[in-house]
């Protein structure tokens, strides 16, 4: 079983969009979306959702008024300020430190794991599994939800004997960005030709460096600014990534993002979908010849 | 609100703003020559002064409301 996950570093710069393609494009795989801060692949894909499942993490405290002294001892070793002058724990500023529930002499703290997210397990139109995330706002550990989406998408790949799990990932070098590509098999670079495009790519391909895994890099708005193009196909060379391809700017994807459509089933003929096609077949080819 | 790289309207996004009661503040429309200017690290201003419209539309809001926190407009209004 192979995983390929798509990083890009910049935020915006097609990773989705260019997941779904490649999801619309390859058989025998799983699905999953990593990027758990702001879950939109399924909006491509529209499973169905199967299975749902919680995700705790962290602990927060709550006090049982029923069991409360009032003695305010909490409220003086509560670091946050966390505690209201009625004893209400505010979930935002709980740290999760637990010093109210130690040293609380009533034992009036509880002091259980946290609801942070949901994730869920669902069908594709083609039949396919598709594992995807919600982090409730404000909560924290999306780097633990984001193993919590692979471990479940894992597990289904291998029941199923799946040849391939493909995996949108979050933007950025943080916390979810790493634990999308612990123990993955293959990155995809999704990046643009610009300046910001550029210096975040450089940024997260020293971060990959760390996991030393095989990776290529698609240039999508290919054609914006020649001189940035160079410089990612030199930096490519330079890393050892392939060049998987570059997508020409193409209006008519926003149009199909719009309709909450890929470029390929929006506009199928166009230059841009003949390019992700030959992508996809660069890439499937790169991935026979990994172990 | 800002709607950024807009190309017609999008009926769910308005229906959205509607329903909040949020005040659009600029619609700035999607063109490549955008795109090119940011690709380069441009201002986008100094690139296609045309835009200023927009954002001086989104500045004289702002500074509308900040009025009441002593904040005057002088020297950024066109």
């Amino acid at each position: 079983m192979k995983e390929i996950v798509v990083i890009s570093g910049k935020g915006g710069t097609g990773k989705t969009s260019f997941t779904a393609c490649m999801a619309a494009l390859f058989d025998n795989k799983v699905v999953a979306d990593s990027d758990v801060d702001a879950a939109n692949l399924n909006l491509l894909l529209n499973a169905d959702v199967l299975e749902e499942y919680d995700f705790v993490s962290g602990h927060k405290a709550y006090i049982n008024k029923e069991v409360c002294t009032a003695c305010n001892r909490c409220r003086e070793v509560c670091r946050y300020q966390a505690i209201s002058e009625d004893y209400q724990v505010d979930r935002f500023s709980c740290e999760g430190c637990g010093a109210c529930f130690f040293l609380c002499p009533a034992g009036a703290v509880s002091f259980d794991e946290a609801l942070c997210g949901h994730y869920f397990v669902g069908k594709t139109r083609k039949q396919e599994w598709a594992v995807f995330a919600e982090l409730l706002p404000g909560a924290e550990n999306s780097g633990k939800l984001v193993t919590a989406v692979r471990k479940k998408a894992q597990e289904i790949a291998k029941e199923n004997g799946n040849e391939f799990i493909l995996t949108d990932g979050p933007p950025g070098i943080g916390c979810t960005v790493i634990s999308s590509l612990t123990g993955a098999s293959f990155i995809v670079f999704v990046t643009e030709p610009t300046v910001s495009g550029v210096h975040d790519l450089k940024r997260v391909m020293e971060l990959s460096r760390h996991f030393k895994l095989p990776g290529g890099i698609v240039i999508n708005k290919g054609d914006l600014n020649p001189a940035y193009s160079s410089e990612i196909e030199a930096l490519s060379l330079e890393r050892g990534f392939d060049l998987l391809g570059s997508i020409l700017y193409e209006p008519l994807i926003s149009q199909a993002q719009r309709q909450a459509k890929t470029i390929l089933e929006y506009a199928p003929y166009c230059e841009a979908s003949n390019t992700i096609r030959q992508i996809y077949q660069k890439l499937y080819k790169r991935l026979e010849t990994l172990s | 609100m800002v709607i950024n790289r807009e190309n017609g309207l999008f009926p769910p996004l308005e229906a959205f703003l509607e329903e909040q009661q949020l005040k659009i503040l600029a619609r700035i429309p999607e063109y490549r020559k955008v795109a090119e200017a940011y690709s380069g690290g441009e201002i986008l201003l100094e690139a296609l002064p045309d835009y200023r419209v927009h954002f001086s539309a989104i500045a004289a809001e702002i500074f509308r409301r900040s009025g009441e926190f002593g904040l005057t407009a002088a020297g950024v209004l066109p």
